[in-house]
């Protein structure tokens, strides 16, 4: 098997890959990022939040930010997926040793000790390890495939769940529920796609309903923790403090852009403060207000495109790693961009977590264009059957 | 390779699943901005619109209450000033020095102030410039204080207190002159409309137009605060050593009805006016009622006079009682028959002497004669809160009521009613108005209300010499003698009141009001002062106007005289 995957891999080096890689994903994706930063510059230029003195240091910092995630973007097209899929252990290790030093040296912010201060710069572990949990699942579920049919056994089912568990228990640790909460839908969307029987998925899903019910009986979860996130259950909810008010907020900035919105840079509602954390988890009501429902509709319609080409890619992969990878990277950009823009409009959660290639921060960014750089992989490194070689299978 | 193929089936089936659902929460989405950003949006901008909308206000600057030589009586806080509290000061050398250094001022000069640790609050130094103020708060001096809000503060405390009044929260008056002034003090504010942020902070608005407040304007009062200060020490004195509950008094100039000063005891003072009894924020001088006793005679003696229907030598033989109506009326300690004439009746303060001047002129005459003389109606002072007191229509009368106000009962009357009366005595048959307001600079468009000249004459000078002559009578040898001044003189009378009993029904001995009304010099009265004691207990010469207030009176109107340089 090994020799047979070297060998194939030299005939792939003889094709032009180049052509392979998906020039309107990355072009969208340099469209939205780089639509990001202008948008993070609005979102700054006035309030500059955390004391800063330079309206366009968090323009600056993710232009940086931006530049690192796109080298890296490409860097990686240069390693065929096969080896990393190979080395796989490798990348579980590396995101769980992540993880563990988040917990050791990390510092907390609101409440949550997600952050890493490298000096020159701080990083968010939880975000890099989403990568590496769906590279992790995505070599150890390819495996159930090439076997025989509905072979997908309790045995191996329970070993991706302890992979995905061994990521989400470092993540409840600082606790982040949010990224938590993402971490587990990717995983359930994997297993879904890795052939799983059904039985497995209402299995696991239960068991994570049984563990939130404990979790809140227990006091682990205390119930003002979980009124905070389902505030949008209740629209009347007092909208003077904590999440109501920062939903309250958030819906009367896009609300009150209107169709069209009030123009670049004029967004009262985030100049003046009005919405939290208008950089990050609420970028999405700086755009509704600002360029108003048309800019909303284009940005979701981008965003939505790009998951698609990730699921397309995935659709026309090679073998089972590479859709489980590319379509693990969808997912995690589908889950994230539905419950940050539905938080802004009041039908999803609050948690606080970031909207992909738009909210302000280098984690969040530079991983996501990690992932890209994968899903291209995948793309660039696919196999390429001539037509003969169909017809010839299809034949027998 | 087949079930590669079958697997991909498989793949596809679950993939267009996941994309099937991410079309419906992308619908989802779709239908809720719509609903937000189109069904809705009008609502919500309405609402983002309100909350980024902040009125404001510029408050202009509140006017200054001076007194007469411009002593500032009342202050707004509205610069830069530095000031210090001395309690907490920790090192007086050091901060002293750092002041002196920044603001250019004498170092021991400042020692001295932050020494001074009876103080809670002294100025270093007023309308400093903002640069020179931030640079004393980035020292951080203990007990040093940069204030840049409008605060009233009332630099002499508690002296003509319930006179000046105070102001609320929104400073604005709520008594006193502050009250009565407060559109002239307060001036005109300007509102304005600009954003606001979510900290409530106004995001200055570079097209904005407004213009500045009409600052408010200084009411310059007649008080003298010198005259006002020895007068509330006289009367702390007075209310201490006769126990009593109150006393109040008033200097007046009897020419123009000028107040030099309107003070009681107890008081409070204006910058802690909220720690003080509310009872005591009433003006004592217009608001306090009593049935004035015998200082009424001046009042009685002079429209019988005026009517003729007695002369000032006429004499009358006076027994010790006289009965009017079902009252019998007693002299004080008089138990035989006298000849007294219209003079001595006053000088000696006879009651029955009185009763028969009162009933020579009849109801009709002598209830026209007090109405004339302002009783019954406010006095017209630029204060607010005054009493008219009671006085009733001479046809409600019982028969003995003549009798009564004969000697100052049955009525009842404010101690600037009847110090107003006593001055018509003093300016030869005036009535005036007393006034508390020397200058008022009024605001544009505002009519000039203030009542300037307005004086009616109500008796002759002939009446009102013939009176004056028996007030320096008892001065000189009647009740009043305590009053005298060496080298002045001076008239008065003295008023001995039992208060009316709490269920209204006859008078109650041991609880007294005693007063002396008067004016100085006799030549040429330039003062007028009247001093009322409520409750006074146990002096020793007895409980008596001529023994209780007329001492007061002397030392108040001695001070007066020479404060105000009359000889």
């Amino acid at each position: 098997m090994r020799g047979k995957n070297l060998d194939t891999l030299n005939d792939y080096s003889k094709d032009k890959k180049i052509l392979r890689f998906d020039f309107l994903l990355f072009f969208l994706v340099i469209a939205i990022s780089s639509f990001g930063l202008l948008i993070i510059y609005s979102a700054t230029r006035e309030t500059m939040p955390g004391g800063v003195s330079d309206p366009a240091y968090y323009l600056k910092r993710q232009a940086i930010y931006l530049a690192v995630g796109v080298f890296l973007c490409i860097a990686i097209q240069f390693v065929n997926y096969r080896i990393i899929k190979r080395y796989w252990w490798l990348f579980f290790a590396t995101g769980i040793i992540l993880l563990l030093s988040v917990l050791i040296f990390g510092f907390e912010v609101n409440g949550c000790k997600s952050w890493i201060d490298l000096k020159f710069t701080t990083i968010q572990p939880s975000e890099f390890s989403k990568i590496f949990m769906v590279i992790s699942l995505a070599a150890v579920m390819s495996k159930w495939r090439s076997e025989k049919v509905c072979q997908v056994t309790f045995k191996k089912v329970a070993i991706s769940l302890a992979i995905a568990l061994s990521f989400m228990a470092f993540v409840l640790l600082e606790p982040d529920y949010g990224t938590v909460l993402i971490y587990f839908c990717v995983y359930i969307g994997m297993l879904f796609l890795s052939g799983a029987s059904f039985l497995y998925i209402f299995l696991i899903l239960g068991m994570a309903a049984g563990g939130v019910i404990f979790a809140l009986n227990s006091g682990l979860i205390k119930q003002y923790q979980l009124d905070r996130i389902l505030v949008f259950l209740k629209p009347d909810a007092q909208p003077t403090e904590g999440s109501g008010y920062s939903l309250y907020q958030s819906k009367l900035a896009i609300g009150s852009g209107g169709l069209t919105g009030k123009g670049l840079f004029l967004g009262k509602q985030t100049n003046l403060n009005y919405v939290p954390e208008h950089h990050t988890d609420f970028i999405f009501s700086v755009i509704g207000e600002e360029l108003g429902f048309l800019g909303a509709i284009i940005v979701i319609i981008i965003l939505g495109v790009i998951v698609w080409r990730c699921f397309y890619i995935a659709l026309n992969s090679s073998d089972n790693f590479a859709m489980l990878l590319s379509s693990g990277i969808g997912l995690i950009i589908l889950t994230q961009m539905t419950i940050n823009i539905g938080m802004t409009i009041g039908i999803m959660p609050i948690i606080g977590i970031p909207l992909p290639f738009l909210s302000s921060g280098g984690s969040s960014l530079i991983s996501i264009l990690i992932g890209i750089g994968l899903v291209e992989n995948v793309s660039v490194w696919r196999e390429v059957r001539k037509e003969h070689e169909i017809a010839y299978q299809d034949l027998r | 390779m087949l079930n590669n193929n079958n697997n991909k089936k498989v793949n596809r089936k679950r993939i267009y699943f996941l994309f099937i659902l991410f079309l419906v929460a992308f619908f989802l989405i779709i239908y809720r901005l719509i609903s937000i950003q189109y069904l809705n949006a009008s609502e919500y901008k309405n609402y983002a619109e309100y909350q980024h909308t902040g009125e404001f206000t510029i408050i202009s600057k509140r006017g200054k209450i001076l007194d007469r030589n411009g002593v500032e009586l009342a202050v707004s806080l509205n610069e830069k000033t530095v000031y210090a509290n001395p309690k907490l000061v920790v090192d007086s050398e050091y901060e002293a020095g750092v002041l002196a250094e920044i603001l250019g001022i004498d170092e021991s000069e400042v020692r001295e102030k932050l020494d001074n640790k009876d103080l809670g609050f002294v100025y270093i130094q007023r309308k400093i410039s903002t640069e020179k103020a931030e640079e004393i708060s980035r020292h951080n001096l203990p007990g040093i204080y940069i204030q840049d809000e409008s605060k009233r503060y009332y630099p002499l405390n508690d002296i003509a207190a319930p006179v000046i009044g105070f102001t609320g929260i929104d400073n604005n008056g709520l008594s006193g002159i502050e009250l009565q002034y407060e559109k002239v003090l307060r001036g005109v504010d300007i509102k304005v409309t600009a954003e606001k942020d979510v900290f409530g902070n106004i995001i200055p608005v570079e097209d904005s137009q407004y213009g500045e407040p009409i600052n408010g304007k200084d009411v310059v009062l007649t008080i003298d605060s010198q005259i006002q200060y020895m007068v509330q020490k006289k009367l702390e004195e007075l209310t201490s050593e006769y126990d009593a509950l109150r006393a109040i008094c008033i200097v007046m100039n009897p020419e123009n009805g000028e107040i030099y000063s309107m003070a009681s005891y107890p008081g409070f003072d204006l910058n802690k006016y909220d720690e003080a009894d509310p009872e005591l924020y009433k003006i004592e001088g217009i608001s306090f009622t009593y049935e004035p006793g015998s200082t009424f005679k001046i009042v009685n003696v002079s429209t019988a006079l005026e009517n003729n229907t007695v002369s000032k030598s006429q004499s009358f033989d006076l027994p010790p009682s006289i009965k009017v109506g079902d009252r019998v009326i007693r002299e004080i300690s008089r138990t035989y028959n006298v000849t007294y004439t219209t003079e001595e009746i006053i000088k000696h303060s006879s009651n029955v002497g009185a009763v028969t001047i009162a009933l020579s002129m009849g109801e009709k005459m002598f209830w026209e004669g007090i109405k004339n003389f302002g009783f019954g109606e406010i006095t017209g002072i630029e204060l607010p809160g005054e009493e008219k007191g009671l006085f009733y229509d001479y046809k409600t009368w019982p028969a003995s009521t003549i009798g009564a106000l004969a000697i100052g009962q049955s009525i009842s009357v404010t101690p600037l009613q009847l110090l107003r009366a006593t001055c018509a005595i003093a300016n030869g048959g005036y009535l005036i108005t007393p006034s508390i307001v020397k200058e008022v600079e009024l605001l544009e468009n505002e009519d000039d209300n203030l009542q300037l000249d307005d004086r009616s004459r109500i008796i002759s000078k002939e009446t009102a010499d013939s009176v004056k002559d028996m007030m320096l009578a008892v001065v000189d040898g009647g009740t009043g003698t305590r009053a005298q001044i060496e080298g002045v003189k001076v008239c008065g009378k003295t008023g001995t009141a039992e208060k009316a009993n709490k269920d209204g029904v006859g008078y109650s001995e041991g609880r007294q009001i005693v007063s002396f009304v008067g004016f100085a010099p006799y030549e040429n009265p330039q003062v007028a002062v009247i001093v009322v004691v409520d409750e006074p207990q146990g002096g020793e010469s007895g409980i008596w106007g001529g023994t209780i207030a007329a001492p007061a009176f002397r030392d108040i109107m001695d001070f007066s005289l020479k404060r105000l340089k009359i000889n």
